[in-house]
């Protein structure tokens, strides 16, 4: 493999390879720029390229709520009920106790859409903990029930 | 195409960013990030093979393509037809390396790759 061409150039222009030694990848944009732009693209119509750069922020910021919030909105926006939920999920996972019902609400959606009814009972049963008697998880948890045929007090 | 005449592709691509970047400022922005994406993703390819993880291998392969495939979409030959044609070819490489990306063979065509996204970083963000 000759790589001596291109290596010549990034030399003479003193510049460094941007993956750092550990293998991490620095970026000098934080996740709330890149949900910012996202939200822009999407604004434009420019969907192709708002969910390519939901990826680009989920490779660099795997963890961030900014990106998991967009990236889960963003996979519901194209109607990919299973990636919205994995991603909700882990975006759940590192909201802890602290997740907004609207973060909930989302999954919830997200695993009925992917025809997964008893996943997502079982996410209305978790976000009912934190909010209970939230009239909006009480539609849910009826639609769910009905849909399972399990009976519940009216 | 050879791996050689894409790197020459590439340098090519570099060169034209230093004189044509003015056209390209509303979008610099935005190409970084997706260059910045694309080499974490290619970062976690190598990584998730170093672990012996294949559906992770699996789901950064996946990532880097989508990336690959909005950095196509965000080409604009009306602001530069030279460069479009040189980052076009650069990336139909991407995704034909990408395509092949699989088991054992994984780290090495993501450190090609890798190479190849680490010089257009720095061509577009040493404007």
């Amino acid at each position: 493999m000759n790589t001596e061409l291109y290596k010549e150039i990034i030399a003479s222009r003193n510049l460094s390879l941007g993956a750092e030694a550990s293998g991490e990848v620095v970026s000098k944009y934080s996740p709330q720029e890149i949900r910012e732009t996202i939200s822009a693209l999407v604004s434009e119509d420019r969907q192709d390229l708002a969910h390519a750069l939901a990826e680009a922020g989920l490779s660099l910021y795997p963890d961030s709520e900014d990106v998991l919030a967009m990236a889960g909105l963003m996979a519901m926006l194209r109607e990919d009920w299973v990636e919205s939920a994995a991603i909700l999920n882990h975006l759940l996972e590192i909201q802890g106790e602290r997740a907004p019902l609207n973060t909930h609400l989302m999954f919830i959606r997200a695993l009925r859409c992917a025809l997964e009814p008893a996943a997502a009972l079982s996410a209305v049963m978790l976000a009912h903990e934190h909010y209970p008697n939230h009239p909006e998880l009480e539609r849910e948890f009826h639609a769910l029930s009905e849909v399972l045929g399990l009976a519940t007090a009216a | 195409m050879s791996s050689l005449a894409i790197r020459r592709a590439a340098i090519s691509a570099y060169r034209r960013v230093q004189y044509e970047v003015e056209g390209l400022d509303e979008k610099r922005h935005i190409l970084e990030m997706l260059l910045d994406g694309l080499a974490a993703s290619l970062a976690g390819v190598k990584n998730a093979t170093l672990v012996n993880d294949s559906s992770a291998q699996d789901l950064h392969v996946a990532r880097a393509s989508r990336i690959v495939v909005g950095l196509q979409k965000a080409l604009d030959p009306e602001i530069s037809p030279d460069l479009a044609r040189y980052l076009s070819t650069v990336y139909r490489y991407f995704l034909h390396q990408l395509n092949r990306a699989k088991g054992s063979r994984a780290p090495r065509v993501a450190d090609d790759l890798l190479e190849i996204t680490n010089t257009l970083r720095k061509a577009f963000s040493s404007n």
